[in-house]
């Protein structure tokens, strides 16, 4: 099954993403359940239920941008190692060779980097959850889940983005380029639309706000019906893979 | 010899990108010629006037050209430095030519200098080639301010200098292209993020302060206190740091085993999808 064959030959890369995104989420959701006294860090004393939101936001807040980050790199990566990089290494010309069809290893290839992408997500949220419950003895996991959803439709668009240039050219690293230019394209393009940078394109404010601002797509009021945009994105998902599906079936090895 | 292989695999690259380069110089000299127009008017009627200061349009374009032209430059060495870096001699494993290469009669030292010499040449043509763009145009204003441009070409040289020695350095040591390209881009996503969020979440700025001061590689005022803004230091670290990584990658190719595709059946690399049925 290529699917299981996908997942083992990534099982390292996986397990050292995991860890990263593990380790990147302790580090933002702790320090909202603390706070600095006389040059030490202890934990937050709550004393209303306003503060108790706030410690809350705040962690989910810190947890989402870390993860945003840490989902788009991951979901690039495993993209352009879907199907792009059996070409490279020779193994294109066995895997055709088995019984099954060519929409099949596409399709398949695909599903798998999309299901490697759910405990990337499922994990470091659950870590966050419990960092914050064990800090504040109290469960509000409202927004951090309200938020994951567009969390995943991120990490999902950027990762089948990769995964269709990886195909289309059949190679990883020329799909990986051309996804993360066409990343930054989307990205200059919102900037000179929006007005906002000024050219400024090294500056952490506004790189971490334009980050953060990719949520607003989907909870802008402005939306032509509600969870518009997130339907794009959602048929943007699904369509690309069959695009690179009509790209493989034609090629020439 | 190797020098022209790898001149002829990036050739196109190379080409694409000068040309682009170019173009971009070219736009932002137009925009800064037409600007240059617009302030001229507006300078006859202030400076007809006995003012403190008086406007001069001619270093106002030149500032403006520049100012676009720093904003661009520096995510332009960034891609150059990762692109170049990922086909530098690294991905010779993967592709499997690696055998072949050590066949010939020259040391391993020299291909992995070779290699880093032509793609630091390339990448200084490809940045060059805007600031070409802006000052071809600017020229036809005046001629006295063409040396501003030189540090932020020089600085973006080094800095890109110093990434693409950091892509040449993962490509050599993973041995594959992709795998050099997304350590790489893993390390200056957390050079550029990580102490931002270091600063916001923990209030740590010594991380901050260290990147600021690092990538802050054309302050003309260095700082009369503040050791992070001495003027030079962060020039010269980046070009340490740019000299250091190719004898990192010449180190991993001078003891690395070649694997002919033979060692890759036996060890399970391709047997690795032997599996799929």
């Amino acid at each position: 099954m290529y699917f299981w064959a996908c997942w083992f030959n990534r099982r390292y890369r996986l397990i050292a993403y995991l860890a990263l995104t593990l380790v990147l989420v302790v580090l933002a959701a702790l320090p909202a359940g603390l706070e600095k006294l006389q040059g030490h860090w202890t934990v937050v004393r709550i004393t209303s239920q306003e503060h108790l939101a706030w410690v809350w936001n705040t962690g989910s807040s810190n947890t989402v941008a870390a993860m945003l980050v840490a989902l788009v790199f991951i979901g690039a990566d495993l993209g352009a190692l879907g199907l792009g990089d059996d070409p490279e290494r020779g193994n294109l010309d066995f895997l055709l060779s088995r019984p099954r069809s060519r929409a099949q290893l596409v399709w398949s290839g695909w599903f798998a980097g999309l299901t490697q992408l759910l405990p990337m997500l499922v994990l470091p949220l659950v870590t966050s959850l419990g960092v914050l419950a064990a800090l504040t003895h109290t469960m509000l996991p409202g927004n951090l889940l309200r938020l994951s959803v567009p969390l995943f439709a991120m990490a999902a668009a950027m990762y089948t983005l990769a995964f269709f240039m990886a195909t289309v050219t059949a190679s990883a690293r020329q799909g990986y380029e051309l996804a993360a230019l066409a990343a930054v394209l989307f990205l200059g393009y919102r900037l000179i639309l929006s007005g906002e940078g000024e050219f400024a394109l090294w500056r952490t404010d506004w790189m971490w706000e334009c980050l953060r601002s990719a949520f607003d797509w989907y909870l802008s009021p402005h939306q032509v019906f509600p969870s518009a945009n997130l339907m794009f994105v959602t048929g943007a998902i699904l369509l690309l893979p069959y695009l690179a599906q009509l790209s493989f079936d034609r090629r020439d090895l | 010899m190797y020098a022209w292989k790898c001149w002829h695999d990036s050739r196109d690259r190379v080409i694409l990108y000068a040309l682009a380069s170019l173009a971009i110089g070219l736009m932002f000299g137009a925009i800064a010629l037409a600007q240059y127009h617009r302030w001229l008017s507006y300078a006859w009627v202030w400076n007809s006037h006995v003012r403190r200061w008086y406007m001069d349009p001619v270093r106002w374009a030149w500032d403006w050209a520049l100012y676009m032209t720093e904003g661009s430059i520096f995510p332009a060495a960034l891609w150059v430095a990762l692109t170049l870096g990922a086909v530098s001699v690294g991905r010779e494993y993967r592709s499997g030519a690696m055998p072949f290469l050590l066949t010939r009669p020259a040391s391993r030292k020299a291909f992995v200098w070779t290699d880093w010499s032509l793609g630091l040449a390339e990448m200084t043509v490809i940045l060059a080639m805007m600031v070409v763009g802006v000052v071809s145009v600017l020229c036809r204003i005046s001629r006295d301010y063409v040396w501003l441009s030189f540090p932020p070409l020089l600085g973006c040289v080094l800095l890109g200098a110093a990434l693409y020695g950091l892509t040449h350095f993962t490509t050599a040591l993973a041995g594959s292209s992709m795998k050099g390209l997304s350590a790489s881009a893993a390390v200056i996503l957390f050079y550029e993020l990580l102490p931002g969020a270091l600063q916001e979440w923990w209030r740590l700025s010594g991380p901050l302060k260290l990147r600021d001061w690092s990538l802050n590689l054309w302050e003309y005022k260095s700082g009369v206190n503040d050791p992070f803004t001495l003027h030079g230091w962060p020039m010269m670290m980046w070009l340490l740091v740019a000299l250091a990584f190719p004898l990192l990658s010449q180190f991993v190719l001078e003891w690395r085993e070649v694997k002919t595709s033979r060692d890759l059946c036996i060890s399970g690399h391709v047997g690795s999808t032997g599996a799929i049925g």
